[in-house]
């Protein structure tokens, strides 16, 4: 080389803060949690949670601060409206610390759920998760749970009319923006 | 060089942030969007500019895109966070507030030779009807369970 390139373009600006050596250890953690919930643990999950970790789901799902509120407040009304869950990942991303994925429960509406008593419905319950693993245990999860389309299977609309798959079905024109 | 995953990925939000009119640079014609329920499935480019992004923005102005974190994993890329922006326009029947407010979001993207071939979506709509002061789970959310929201939960108005 005859020319020394002073200022060299920063590289992987994007995930400089991830720990690429740390991906097989996070698949490694979020397999196991994968499965534990799907054998339905609750007592002993804290094999996959760090004690003190946050489950930060949307609206009409909530923030679980610690494994205690994550088994009483989530797990616990989630197995009395539902049974024999499944779940299934549609895909799942590694990168380092973190770990992602998006997929379907699959479950039997056995007991009430938002007002509405069981009807025995197989039901799927769609997800995306963000998960982030340290010293091998989940600390943070990040979580959209459909809870609208479960209530929409089970024939109640929470958005009365106005969802936008109006417009995907032309049953009403999106209005076009002037900005 | 060829551009990763990412690259790609990000470019398209650069763009979508700037309100570019034509996203064909970054979705291949035939792509598909496909959302949590109340936002919809949009089969296409043309049909993604019509049935979300020019009624997004026709709600939603001044949009400004935190996205707290990305990954990568061969062809796939995610992201989570969240658009603030301000209710500038009707929006599922509750006319404009110029209320600021907060919606969260989760993005999985499938890239084919170097455009987005898929995008699954979550949006938070039922967190923007709770900011413009309507709970459409009427009190049985289950975020009513929670003692108190986590510090900096992006995705969290409860």
């Amino acid at each position: 080389m005859t020319t020394m390139n002073k200022t060299r373009p920063e590289q992987a600006i994007l995930s400089r803060d991830t720990d690429i050596s740390k991906t097989d250890e996070t698949k490694a953690v979020i397999e196991g949690m994968v499965d534990g919930l799907n054998d339905h643990r609750i007592t002993d999950i804290g094999e996959f949670f760090s004690d003190g970790f946050k489950w930060m789901g949307n609206t009409g799902c909530g923030t679980k601060n610690g494994l205690k509120e994550f088994q009483e407040n989530w797990q616990k009304p989630f197995q009395a409206a539902f049974s024999e869950k499944v779940c299934i990942d549609e895909a799942r991303l590694y990168m380092g610390e973190w770990a992602a994925a998006f997929g379907r429960q699959e479950a039997i509406h056995s007991g009430t759920f938002m007002g509405i008593e069981p009807t025995g419905k197989k039901v799927e319950i769609r997800y995306m998760d963000f998960w982030k693993v340290v010293n091998g245990k989940i600390i943070d999860n990040w979580v959209m749970v459909d809870f609208p389309h479960v209530v929409a299977q089970l024939g109640q609309d929470l958005f009365n009319g106005e969802g936008w798959e109006t417009y995907d079905r032309g049953e009403k024109e999106p209005p076009r923006p002037e900005n | 060089m060829q551009k990763t995953t990412l690259q790609i990925v990000k470019e398209m939000e650069q763009a979508l942030e700037r309100a570019e009119v034509d996203c064909s640079d970054y979705f291949h014609d035939d792509f598909d969007w496909i959302a949590n329920f109340g936002c919809g499935t949009k089969r296409g480019l043309e049909e993604f500019e019509r049935a979300w992004y020019k009624p997004f923005r026709d709600a939603f102005g001044d949009r400004h895109f935190a996205t707290e974190h990305y990954l990568e994993d061969g062809n796939w890329a995610a992201c989570f966070g969240h658009c603030e922006a301000t209710h500038h326009g009707e929006f599922m029947g509750i006319a404009p507030t110029g209320k600021r407010i907060k919606i969260p979001y989760i993005d999985f993207w499938r890239v084919e030779n170097g455009k987005i071939a898929e995008n699954r979506v979550s949006v938070d709509f039922p967190a923007i009807l709770a900011q413009l002061g309507h709970d459409i789970f009427t009190g049985k959310g289950w975020d009513k369970l929670d003692s108190a929201p986590a510090k900096n939960a992006s995705l969290s108005f409860a």
